[in-house]
């Protein structure tokens, strides 16, 4: 089976749930600047625990 | 909740461990390791990382990545077997027993495993790497073919057990005082097989089996794959350490160095990991602190040699609290330490464990760097980090136990190497 879910050219998920972290856009700027430092490898992985963070940021 | 001010999530290798919180990339932990070191990848395969490059490694169950992976700071060890692959090499020594080399694909994806068939009659067959000093724990990579039993053995302190590699258990019937055995599943039926208790051995010795069990005299005629040979005088088995002809040292792995001034709150605040050590209990205590540069104005997690999760913090060198609990610190588990003036708290795995109403925190600009060690440096962390969060206010007791709940079954299964059937 494919691991895409550890897809480091696939952001989709990053802008997918850009819109449930509101206005937060350190979160989603810290990805991007993570990438720039050094390409980042678990992608979903680094794009559900940011949304996590922001879900619970938001309900709180 | 507030967002934390700092977050890791391992998603990148390199020279640091990346941290997505603070977007500048000022939480970054310089990553220290001399020469190169091994990793599961996101396959599931064995992979070399370069030279000071930090490790993402991935979760196995039942032989197949599990989920997102973790940074491993492992300590440094020494594999003595001379020929870790290729056991042609003349530091092997063989027992009615013949090498096939290079017959399948090994667990780092290329066709690199040797067969061993076994080939004996009233007597025993084996394949032994002798030349050891002060071995504790062995490790290798095997695949059943057709024989289904070994006998693992280390010698002059003479333990050893019989082992089904064709299911993947340790049998009753043990030579000496036994051997602590686990078996890990790779892909592709691969089987690591990991053994604590040598005893300050001088060799590794793997007997072909029958299914009494028994050793010697037998009579058979069976195959296995052998692969990643390991011995350590470390007391548990770490990471695969490839040798070609010489014993290879992987290097101790640090990480320190994250943060400033500006990220910490020196009058409250939250630490919250997801981390597991290598072992349970560890051999010294591991400290993962927030500290002024000394261990005298410190905000620590530590696991102790006792099997103790200590949350402490240390003012100008005057203990505020000391905050412990027992727990099984050799799985992942979620932790969150919360300090403020009269009002410390320890939550474990989503439980207030203990408290401490009295206290003071730091005087301004105390606090400025997150560091997998003591606060003085030294005794590093050595272990799996899933997930590191630092808040700098302090949260709610509903808002620390959600930090520290798993989000779903499936989550917690997954987070402890659990298989659900």
């Amino acid at each position: 089976m494919a691991n895409e879910i550890y897809d480091s050219t696939w952001w989709g998920n990053t802008i997918d749930t850009a819109s449930s972290i509101g206005t937060s856009t350190e979160m989603i700027q810290g990805q991007f600047n993570m990438d720039d430092r050094q390409e980042v490898e678990a992608v979903k992985c680094l794009a559900d625990a940011i949304h996590t963070i922001g879900i619970q940021d938001i309900q709180n | 909740m507030a967002k934390p001010k700092l977050a890791l999530i391992p998603a990148a290798q390199g020279s640091k461990l990346f941290s997505v919180l603070p977007s500048s990339g000022v939480g970054d932990f310089d990553f220290t390791r001399s020469g190169s070191a091994t990793r599961i990848n996101s396959q599931g395969l064995i992979e070399t990382v370069a030279n000071g490059q930090s490790r993402l490694n991935y979760p196995m169950i039942d032989g197949k990545v599990v989920g997102c992976p973790h940074h491993i700071l492992e300590p440094q060890s020494l594999n003595q077997i001379i020929s870790s692959e290729n056991l042609s090499d003349s530091s092997w020594s063989k027992t009615n027993a013949v090498v096939e080399s290079n017959s399948t694909i090994s667990p780092d994806g290329t066709l690199s495993a040797d067969k061993l068939t076994f080939n004996t009659s009233g007597n025993f067959g084996r394949i032994v790497s002798s030349t050891l000093t002060f071995v504790n724990s062995v490790s290798f990579f095997i695949k059943y073919i057709d024989l289904e039993y070994i006998l693992i053995f280390v010698g002059t302190s003479s333990n050893g057990v019989y082992v089904n590699i064709k299911e993947g258990y340790a049998t009753s019937t043990v030579l000496g005082s036994g051997l602590d055995i686990t078996f890990k599943k790779f892909p592709n039926d691969w089987l690591r097989i990991e053994a604590k208790g040598g005893n300050n051995a001088t060799g590794l010795e793997i007997y072909a089996a029958n299914s009494t069990p028994t050793y010697n005299p037998v009579t058979l005629n069976g195959s296995f794959y052998l692969w990643g040979c390991q011995a350590e005088t470390n007391s548990y088995p770490t990471s695969y350490i490839p040798t070609n002809g010489s014993t290879v040292t992987r290097s101790a792995e640090t990480a320190n160095g994250s943060g400033d001034s500006a990220t910490f709150n020196d009058s409250e605040g939250v630490l919250m990991a997801q981390i597991s050590a290598l072992k349970d209990p560890v051999d010294y205590n591991n400290w993962l602190t927030i500290t002024g540069g000394t261990a005298a104005n410190s905000v620590g997690i530590v696991f102790e040699t006792t099997s103790t999760a200590t949350a402490r913090i240390e003012v100008g060198g005057v203990l505020q609290a000391y905050l412990t609990t027992q727990v099984d610190y050799s799985n992942l588990i979620k932790v969150a330490f919360k300090y403020k003036e009269n009002d410390f708290a320890w939550w474990v795995n989503g439980f207030e464990v203990a408290t401490d109403l009295s206290g003071v925190t730091f005087p301004s600009n105390t606090l400025n760097t997150f560091q997998f060690s003591y606060g003085a440096g030294g005794n590093n962390w050595l272990g799996k980090t899933k997930q590191l969060q630092y808040y700098n206010s302090a949260l709610t007791d509903s808002e620390l136990e959600q930090l520290t709940s798993w989000t779903s079954f499936s989550d917690m299964a997954n987070g402890q190497l659990y298989t659900i059937e």
